[in-house]
């Protein structure tokens, strides 16, 4: 079987040739996917010169269409021979046959050109919105904890944070429990504090809200301003976590500002608690190689072609000033950032101005969390990691709209 | 059983090659225990099974084998005790010598003998039955030389040879790695039987996570010298193939976590 494509307007035509069936349909599959991930959603099937079509074959058909349809995308078989016409009519697919290319299919032209600029769409929600931010616990590393400090946050579905903390037991807050936590939209996922234990995670679903014991967290809530959208173009192949921050900030117009991503990943880097600090009852000192025991570094860029979500504040200070709980970028001036991202299963996501409820529902109610991490920007000469970067998807943000007064200064 | 306490081998020590190979290794196996001995290139699997058989002297620590203290043994006495199989399947066996002359060699293990000593008619059955066994043929060609037969056939032969007196201690050092996968199965599968059917107690050096969760009753990871993992009874039981590659990158990972690291996570852990 063969196999090649052309751009044609919105849809990627792909033409096939040979048969496809049980020796072919799993090469098939992987390269339709492949095209999905890249942003390809309408899909047209030139059959003109496939011989056979089996059962293997219809069966990664409705694969496709299952992936087509999840991203709001459309899928076409056309100019079929008679035999793979009768097969899917028989079957009871014949729906998606058709003789003729959609009219609104260009001639032969293609918009492969790329659109110049910096790879972002802009998709403005509401303007006149944005988020509250709080600091309910403010423990710092490594200092002692005592157990009165934990807090209890209840996330609303309109909640969004990123902090330290254990999910709610029957029996009170246990502090040997702590580990990093990200919550998003009131759906949270934590990471207990154990090194080869997968992420947990709490839903708001129904009436159910989750609750986080927190001894560190960085709340906010509200709803989100813009959306972005960003794909590889170009010479451009990925976005690093301070540049998205950095157009989160200029879009937001703001110097302080939260953000949402959630997207293919090219890499991330960071690292994870792997010993409760619920448990310290003295100052610690972050010293080698007794660090080793309290966190988890990745010690390579991790996750390619997975999905992150990424919950992050993102500020540019005055020289005077610092915000509580962050960290400065040492690649980009001014630039101070916390960020916890976990990683799900990769699945395609829609195009366009999409809603972060729902595609981030998505990822919640499918594969469970692979990993969660607290994103650290590694620049140490030679052997540094880079920042966490991405491929393409989407970055919720707004500003954040406290009064100056109550903004979390140091 | 086997005790090994506290064994330390630095190779080319005060030179710019020098390596510390084991570190202080302490290990205890039981009589009829199988053990896999995995872990990364370079960890020290080799070494420690090449210490046990007394290729070379340890530099401290000491080794007991059923009782007797073999720590200063020398290689050939131990071997009277041991048997070996290692992965180049060419280098347990006389390649010039025939299949039954070779079998017979190992049947007079530490026994005085010459290439002259006749193999008698009653011991031809013998060799001709066990040979059958393996279920290749092979005992139709006893009188080929061993040079002729392929690799599987002959890591067959050596693993019967090696067990053929049956050793209080069985050592292999990744003896399927260098045959093809069918092959390499099939040896395994025969391992298993010999070890279970004469109630062996070996150590077997893998790098195949597969084979060291289904042929052995305990699994103990190296690295760097050390045994950084040891999975038995229960544990072992629950061990599958994606928890030892879990272990591996645990490791990996501890390893790139350096002082740079520490200071790194000292300055954005906030
Ligand atoms: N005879 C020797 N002389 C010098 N160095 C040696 C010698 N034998 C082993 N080493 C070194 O000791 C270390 C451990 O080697 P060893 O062969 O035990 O590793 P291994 O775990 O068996 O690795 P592999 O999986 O590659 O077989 C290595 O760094 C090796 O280079
Ligand atoms: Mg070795």
């Amino acid at each position: 079987m063969q196999l090649s494509h052309q751009k044609r307007g919105r849809y990627l035509l792909v033409t096939t040739s040979g048969r496809l069936d049980a020796a072919w349909a799993d090469h098939f599959s992987k390269s339709m996917q492949e095209h999905i991930r890249q942003g390809e959603h309408h899909l047209l099937l030139d059959a003109a010169g496939m011989e056979f079509l089996s059962s293997a074959g219809i069966r990664s058909i409705v694969q496709l269409i299952k992936s087509v349809k999840s991203v709001n995308g459309s899928f076409q078989l056309v100019k079929a021979n008679d035999f793979v016409k009768q097969t899917l009519t028989m079957t009871g697919f014949g729906g998606w046959l058709s003789d003729d290319l959609p009219e609104d299919i260009q001639e032969l032209k293609s918009d492969q050109g790329i659109e110049p600029g910096d790879g972002f769409e802009t998709f403005k929600l509401d303007e006149s919105v944005g988020l509250m931010i709080s600091i309910p616990a403010k423990w710092k590393p490594w200092q002692s904890f005592r157990e009165g400090d934990a807090v209890r946050i209840r996330f609303q579905k309109n909640s969004f944070a990123l902090g330290i903390g254990s999910p709610v037991q029957a029996t009170d807050a246990d502090t040997s429990m702590m580990g990093e936590f990200l919550a998003v939209a009131g759906n949270t996922v934590h990471q207990p504090p154990r090194e080869d234990e997968d992420p947990d995670f709490l839903l708001a679903e129904k009436e159910y809200l989750p609750e986080m014991h927190c001894m560190q967290a960085l709340h906010c809530n509200g709803e989100m301003s813009h959306v972005l959208r960003f794909a590889p173009s170009g010479k451009k192949l990925y976005f690093g976590l301070g540049e998205i921050a950095e157009k989160v900030l200029t879009v937001t117009n703001s110097e302080l500002a939260a953000f949402v991503i959630l997207a293919e990943i090219d890499g991330l880097v960071g690292s994870y608690i792997i010993k409760s600090p619920g448990q310290i009852h003295q100052g610690q000192k972050m010293e080698f190689p007794g660090a080793r025991e309290w966190l988890s570094f990745c010690g390579e860029r991790m996750y390619a072609r997975q999905q992150a979500l990424v919950f992050g504040i993102a500020a540019r200070t005055p020289d005077d000033l610092k915000p509580a709980l962050m960290s400065a970028s040492g690649k980009y001036e001014g630039l101070f950032l916390h960020s916890h991202a976990t990683v799900f299963p990769y699945q395609p996501m829609e195009a366009g101005k999409i809603n972060l409820k729902d595609a981030t529902w998505k990822f919640f109610n499918g594969s469970p969390p692979l990993a969660l991490y607290h994103l650290v920007e590694d620049l140490r000469p030679l052997t540094g990691l880079g920042e966490s970067a991405f491929i393409r998807g989407a970055c919720w943000c707004a500003p954040i709209i406290n009064g100056k007064e109550d903004l979390p200064w140091e | 059983m086997l005790k090994i306490k506290e064994l330390c081998k630095t190779f080319s020590p005060g030179t710019v090659n020098e390596v510390r190979a084991l570190r202080g290794v302490t290990l205890e196996i039981q009589e009829g225990s199988f053990t896999a001995v995995i872990g990364t290139n370079g960890s020290g699997k080799s070494t420690l099974l090449n210490a046990v058989a007394g290729s070379f002297e340890a530099d401290s620590g000491s080794m007991e084998l059923f009782g007797r203290i073999i720590t200063n043994w020398p290689e050939h006495k131990r071997a009277l005790l041991i048997g070996r199989v290692f992965q180049n399947p060419f280098a347990g066996t006389a390649a010039g010598m025939t299949i039954a002359e070779n079998i017979g060699m190992a049947m007079r293990r530490g026994q005085r003998w010459s290439l002259r000593t006749a193999i008698t008619k009653r011991v031809r059955e013998e060799i001709s039955d066990k040979v059958k066994t393996l279920k290749m043929g092979l005992e139709d060609r006893l009188d080929n030389p061993i040079g002729t037969l392929s690799g599987g056939q002959r890591q067959a032969l050596t693993l019967l040879m090696a067990t053929w007196l049956k050793p209080q201690l069985l050592l292999l050092d990744e003896h399927t790695a260098a045959l093809d996968p069918k092959t390499a199965a099939k040896v395994a599968e025969l391992t298993r039987e010999i070890i279970t059917r004469e109630k062996l107690t070996a150590m077997m050096v893998t790098h195949s996570m597969q084979q060291a969760v289904d042929l052995p009753d305990r699994i103990i990871m190296m690295h760097k010298g050390n045994i950084v993992e040891d999975y038995k009874d229960e544990m072992k039981a629950r061990a599958r193939v994606s928890d030892l590659i879990k272990a591996f990158e645990r490791v990996q990972k501890l390893d790139l976590f350096d002082s740079s690291v520490a200071e790194l996570l000292e300055q954005q852990y906030v």
